[in-house]
C-alpha cells in the first residue's frame, strides 16, 4: 500500500503541474499556427509537391522543361527587371532617405515623406499602371506635349508596354520602400563620427570611404535585395501594364495557370512557382544576414 | 556643421524633394485628369467617367466588395494577429522566432504562388469559395501578416507589457482588463497603423483576386471600367504592338612622447543660433600643456567654446590661435586637434586597434607603423589586451579610454574633451578621470576640458573656467574658485553654499549677529543675502538651553566619509554645516545646537536667483 502510495504523490508534484502548464500555453498559439498553416504553409506545400506531379503520378518532368528556352527567357527577364529596378530604386532611395534624414527629424516634411513613402511603396498593380500610361503612354499627358513639341518618345518601340517600361513603372514603388527600409539605418549613423573623422584628419570623403560607407553598405545591400525580391515576386503591374505573351516568370505562371487554350498545366506551374520561391527564398536569406550585421553596427 | 556644408546640403535636399516630388505627384495628377476628359486631352471637362462609376452596379458592388474585404481583413489581423503576438510574448516567449518567421514568410512566396497552391487546396478541402468575394479575407489575412507584424512588432517593444501586465494582475485585473484596460490603450497608434495598412494592402490587391477569378476595385480597374471609356485611354497597349590629409607626420614617435603642448588662444568669440547668444565676447588663453576646463550648466556655450575650437562650428566673430597660428577658417581636419566625444564616436565596424590607426591612416602612414603606434597608444590606455574588439564589445569606460587612444595616436596640437565621462557610472568616472590626467600630464597635451561635474573640473584642472550664459564668469586655480569665487553665481554653482540674509554696513556683513568680512569690501551698505560655504558653519555649543540667532535643531545628517554634512533648522531657516564626522555624530537628528560661523571673507549676492546645476 505505502508502495503504491508513494509514486503517485511522486508524480503528482511539479512535473506534472508543469507539463500541464506548458501545455495550456501553447493552446494560445493554436489558431494563429492553424491559420497560417492552412492558408500560407498548405499552398505552398502543395506547390512543392505538385511540382513533382505530372498526369501519370510522380514526375521530374515538370523540373526537366525548366530548361525551355522560352521558360530561361522568362527568368531571365524577371531577373534583369528585378536587378535594374533594384538598383535604380535602391540608389534613388536612399539618395531621397538621405535628404529626408538630414531634416528635422521631428519635422512635418519627414512624416509627410515617410507616410507618403508608406502608400506609395504599395501603390502597385492596375492604378499605377494607368496612372503611367496617362502620364507617358501613348495618348499620355507628357507624350502629347511632347509630341506638340516635335518630340516623339515612342519613335523607336512601345518601350513603356516592354520591359524597359517595367523598369520605370516598378521604380515608382521600389523607391518609396528603399526610403522606409533605409531610413533607419541613416538614422543610427552618429554625427560624431564624422566629427571624430574630421577631427582625426579625415575629409568628406574620408568619412564615406571609411566610416558611413561601410557602415551602411549591408543596409543598403540588404534594402536592394529586399527590392529585388519585391519585383520578382510582383505580378499586378506587369499584368495591367503587357497582356500579351509571358515576358517575365511571375506573368508565364499566371499564364499556365489560367490558360484556357491548351496551355494550363498545373504541374509546370507548381514548378514555375517552386523556382520562384527558391530564388526570392535565397535573397531573403541574404537580406536578413545583411539586416543583421546592420543591427550589430547601426543600434 | 560649417555653413558651406550646410547651404549645399539645403540645396540637395530642395532638388531631391523637388525631382521625387514631380516624378510621385505627376502620374497621379495625369490620373486625375484624364477621369475628367472624355475624349482626349483637348476635350471638354466632364465628370462623365465618374458618374459612370456610380451607375454601374458592377463597379459599384466591386468597390463594396473591396471596402468590405478590407474591413474584414483589418478585423481578422487584429483579432488573431494582436491576441497570438501578445500571448507569446508573456507565456510564450520561445516561440517569438517561430511567430515572426511564419509572419515574415509571406515576403519570401509571391502571392501568385500562393495562388498556384490554394487553387488545389480548396478542390481538396471540398471547400466552396466561390460563392462570396469575401472569402478573400482568407487569403488577404495571409499577405498582410508581415506589414501587420512590423507595426504591431513596434508598438509592442516600445512598452513593456510583462511588467505592465504583472502590475495590472497584482493589482487584481483579470486577463480581459489588461488586455482592454492596460495593453491595448498602450499600442493604440500601432494598431491603427496595422489596421490602415491593412485596409491599403487590400485595396490595391490584384494578383489574388483577378486569378482566382474575384472582381474586386483592382480587377474591376484592370478591366477598363472607371478609366474613362474611352478607347484611347485603354489601359493596355494595342494588341499586336505589346509585347588626407596632407598634413604628414614625418616621423610617428616612439612610446607616448608627443610634441610639446602648445599655446591656444581664444580671442573675443561670439556665437548666435537663432537669435538666442551661446558664446558672448569669450577670452580665454590655454597655456602649453595645461588643461582647462569648462564649468557650467547646460546652455552656458561651453561646448560651442569647444566646437568653436574644433572647427566644427563657425564663429560669427573672434579669433581662435593655436600655436600662433589664426586657425579661425581652417576646416576641422586641418586643425590638427584630438577630440574625445561624449560617447558613442567610436567606429561601430572597426576594431579597438583600427579605431585608434584610423586618423594615422588620414595621414598616410604606412600599415606597419600605424599598427605599432595604434597598439603604443591602447597600452598607454591599458588596452592592450583588447585591440581586436568592436566597440560593442567594450564597456563604456573601456571604448572612452579608446576613444582617448584614439585622439592622441595622431599627436594632435590640442586635445578637446567634450564631457567624454557623463554617460559613466560614478566609479568608472572617478577612475577614468585620474586616468586621463594621467595621460595628459604623461603627453604633455594642451587640453580644453568641457564638464558640467563641479567635482570633476576641479579633480582635473589646472585652472577651471566657470561659464555663464555664454561668458567666462571666473578663470583660476580649482582652489580658488572654491574659495573665492569672483561671483556670486560661481560661488552657488561651484560647491554648495548657504543663502544667510544679512546687512552690510562699513565693509562687513553682519549675519545673525556675526560680523564677516567682504569678499568685496566696497559694496554697498543695504541688506544682502551672505553666501556661505558650509565648512564655514560650525558647532559652538549644544543642549537644550543653546540659544541665539543661530541656535537650532539637527534635523539630517548626511554621511559623507571623514565628514559629515549636518542640515540645522534655525526656525526661519535651514542651514547646513560640514563638519568632521566623529563631532557630526555626536548630535543626532533632535539635538539642540548652536552655530558659529567662521570669520572667512565671503561674497554677498543682491536678489540674485540660485543657479540651475544641469
Amino acid at each position: 500500500m505505502t508502495v503504491a502510495v508513494k509514486p503517485l504523490v511522486e508524480t503528482a508534484r511539479r512535473p506534472v503541474k508543469g507539463g500541464r502548464r506548458f501545455s495550456l500555453n501553447w493552446l494560445g498559439a493554436v489558431p494563429f499556427l492553424a491559420y497560417v498553416g492552412i492558408f500560407l504553409l498548405l499552398p505552398t506545400a502543395i506547390v512543392v509537391g505538385g511540382s513533382f506531379v505530372g498526369p501519370d503520378g510522380l514526375t521530374l518532368s515538370n523540373l526537366a522543361a525548366m530548361n525551355r528556352p522560352y521558360i530561361i527567357g522568362a527568368f531571365v527577364n524577371a531577373v534583369v527587371l528585378s536587378a535594374a529596378s533594384a538598383v535604380i530604386g535602391a540608389i534613388l532611395g536612399a539618395a531621397l532617405a538621405y535628404a529626408v534624414v538630414t531634416g528635422n527629424p521631428n519635422g512635418v516634411l519627414r512624416r509627410l515623406v515617410v507616410s507618403a513613402c508608406g502608400v506609395l511603396a504599395q501603390f502597385g498593380g492596375v492604378t499605377l499602371a494607368f496612372a503611367f500610361i496617362a502620364t507617358i503612354g501613348l495618348a499620355g499627358f507628357i507624350t502629347v506635349w511632347l509630341q506638340q513639341h516635335g518630340i516623339n518618345i515612342y519613335a523607336n518601340s512601345l518601350w513603356l508596354y516592354q520591359l524597359n517600361g517595367l523598369v520605370l513603372v516598378y521604380t515608382y514603388f521600389q523607391i518609396p520602400l528603399m526610403v522606409l527600409v533605409f531610413l533607419p539605418a541613416l538614422d543610427g549613423i552618429r554625427p560624431q563620427w564624422r566629427e571624430a573623422t574630421e577631427s582625426l584628419g579625415g575629409a568628406t570623403w574620408h568619412y564615406w570611404r571609411y566610416v558611413a560607407g561601410p557602415l551602411l553598405a549591408p543596409a543598403f545591400f540588404g534594402g536592394m535585395l529586399l527590392l529585388f525580391a519585391n519585383a520578382f515576386s510582383a505580378y499586378a503591374t506587369a499584368a495591367a501594364l503587357i497582356n500579351q505573351g509571358s515576358i517575365i516568370a511571375s506573368l508565364l505562371i499566371a499564364n499556365t495557370l489560367t490558360s484556357e487554350v491548351g496551355l494550363h498545366q498545373p504541374g509546370l506551374a507548381s514548378a514555375l512557382a517552386l523556382v520562384m520561391v527558391v530564388i526570392v527564398a535565397i535573397v531573403m536569406v541574404l537580406y536578413t544576414v545583411l539586416q543583421q550585421r546592420t543591427a550589430r553596427w547601426l543600434r | 556643421m560649417t555653413r558651406n556644408r550646410r547651404f549645399k546640403l539645403q540645396a540637395f535636399r530642395v532638388v531631391v524633394f523637388l525631382v521625387f516630388g514631380a516624378f510621385f505627384l505627376v502620374p497621379i495628377g495625369a490620373m486625375f485628369e484624364f477621369s475628367t476628359r472624355g475624349n482626349g486631352l483637348d476635350a471638354p471637362r466632364t465628370l462623365a467617367a465618374w458618374q459612370t462609376i456610380f451607375q454601374t452596379p458592377d463597379l459599384v458592388a466591386a468597390i463594396l466588395a473591396s471596402l468590405a474585404l478590407a474591413v474584414i481583413t483589418s478585423l481578422g489581423m487584429l483579432l488573431l494577429l494582436v491576441p497570438t503576438m501578445i500571448w507569446v510574448r508573456l507565456r510564450l516567449p520561445r516561440l517569438n522566432r517561430v511567430v515572426e518567421f511564419l509572419c515574415l514568410l509571406p515576403l519570401t512566396i509571391p502571392a501568385i504562388v500562393l495562388v498556384a497552391g490554394l487553387a488545389p487546396e480548396y478542390r481538396w478541402l471540398s471547400f466552396n469559395f466561390s460563392d462570396s468575394i469575401l472569402t478573400l479575407a482568407f487569403v488577404y489575412l495571409v499577405l498582410v501578416l508581415p506589414y501587420t507584424y512590423r507595426t504591431l512588432h513596434t508598438g509592442l517593444s516600445a512598452i513593456d507589457i510583462k511588467t505592465l501586465s504583472e502590475a495590472a494582475r497584482s493589482l487584481g485585473a483579470g486577463w480581459p482588463t489588461v488586455m482592454g484596460r492596460i495593453i491595448v490603450p498602450n499600442m493604440w497608434s500601432a494598431l491603427l497603423n496595422a489596421s490602415l495598412l491593412s485596409v491599403a494592402v487590400v485595396l490595391g490587391e490584384f494578383t489574388v483576386a483577378n486569378l482566382l477569378n474575384y472582381v474586386n476595385l483592382q480587377v474591376a480597374i484592370g478591366a477598363g471600367g472607371p478609366a474613362g471609356g474611352s478607347a484611347d485611354f485603354r489601359l493596355r497597349a494595342p494588341a499586336g504592338r505589346r509585347h588626407a590629409m596632407t598634413t604628414a607626420v614625418a616621423a610617428v614617435g616612439v612610446g607616448t612622447a608627443t610634441r610639446a603642448g602648445v599655446e591656444v588662444r581664444l580671442e573675443n568669440l561670439r556665437r548666435r543660433y537663432a537669435g538666442v547668444t551661446a558664446l558672448d565676447g569669450l577670452s580665454l588663453t590655454l597655456a602649453a600643456g595645461e588643461l582647462v576646463a569648462l564649468l557650467g550648466p547646460s546652455g552656458c556655450g561651453k561646448t560651442t567654446a569647444l566646437r568653436l575650437v574644433a572647427g566644427l562650428e563657425q564663429a560669427d566673430s573672434g579669433q581662435i590661435v593655436v600655436a600662433g597660428k589664426d586657425v579661425t577658417g581652417q576646416p576641422t581636419n586641418k586643425r590638427d586637434v584630438g577630440m574625445v566625444f561624449q560617447s558613442y564616436s567610436l567606429f561601430p565596424h572597426m576594431t579597438a586597434w583600427q579605431n585608434v590607426a584610423f586618423g594615422l591612416q588620414m595621414r598616410k602612414i604606412g600599415p606597419a607603423q600605424r599598427r605599432r603606434r595604434a597598439g603604443e597608444m591602447l597600452e598607454l590606455v591599458g588596452l592592450s589586451g583588447f585591440a581586436e574588439r568592436f566597440a560593442h564589445q567594450l564597456s563604456g569606460g573601456q571604448q572612452q579610454r579608446v576613444a582617448l587612444a584614439r585622439a592622441l595616436a595622431i599627436q594632435p596640437k590640442v586635445l578637446l574633451l567634450d564631457e567624454p565621462l557623463s554617460a559613466l557610472d560614478a566609479k568608472v568616472r572617478a577612475r577614468l578621470r585620474d586616468e586621463i590626467r594621467r595621460v595628459q600630464l604623461e603627453v604633455g597635451i594642451t587640453t580644453l576640458f568641457v564638464t558640467h561635474d563641479q567635482e570633476e573640473a576641479l579633480a582635473i584642472a589646472d585652472r577651471v573656467g566657470v561659464m555663464h550664459s555664454g561668458r567666462l564668469e571666473q578663470l583660476g586655480p580649482p582652489t580658488t574658485i572654491y574659495s573665492r569665487p569672483a561671483t556670486p553665481f560661481v560661488a552657488e554653482f561651484v560647491g554648495l553654499t548657504n543663502r544667510l540674509p544679512g546687512v552690510v554696513r562699513n565693509g562687513e556683513v553682519e549675519v545673525r549677529g556675526t560680523r564677516l568680512p567682504l569678499v568685496q569690501p566696497d559694496a554697498a551698505d543695504g541688506p544682502a543675502v551672505a553666501l556661505v560655504r558650509p565648512e564655514a558653519v560650525t558647532f559652538a555649543g549644544d543642549g537644550e538651553g543653546a540659544s541665539g540667532p543661530l541656535a537650532g535643531t539637527v534635523i539630517a545628517t548626511a554621511f559623507l566619509g571623514a565628514t559629515s554634512r549636518v542640515t540645522v533648522d534655525l526656525g526661519d531657516i535651514t542651514i547646513l554645516a560640514q563638519l568632521p564626522t566623529s563631532e557630526a555624530s555626536a548630535h543626532p537628528a533632535g539635538t539642540r545646537v548652536r552655530l558659529a560661523l567662521r570669520p572667512d571673507a565671503v561674497l554677498i549676492a543682491r536678489d540674485e536667483a540660485a543657479p540651475d546645476r544641469a
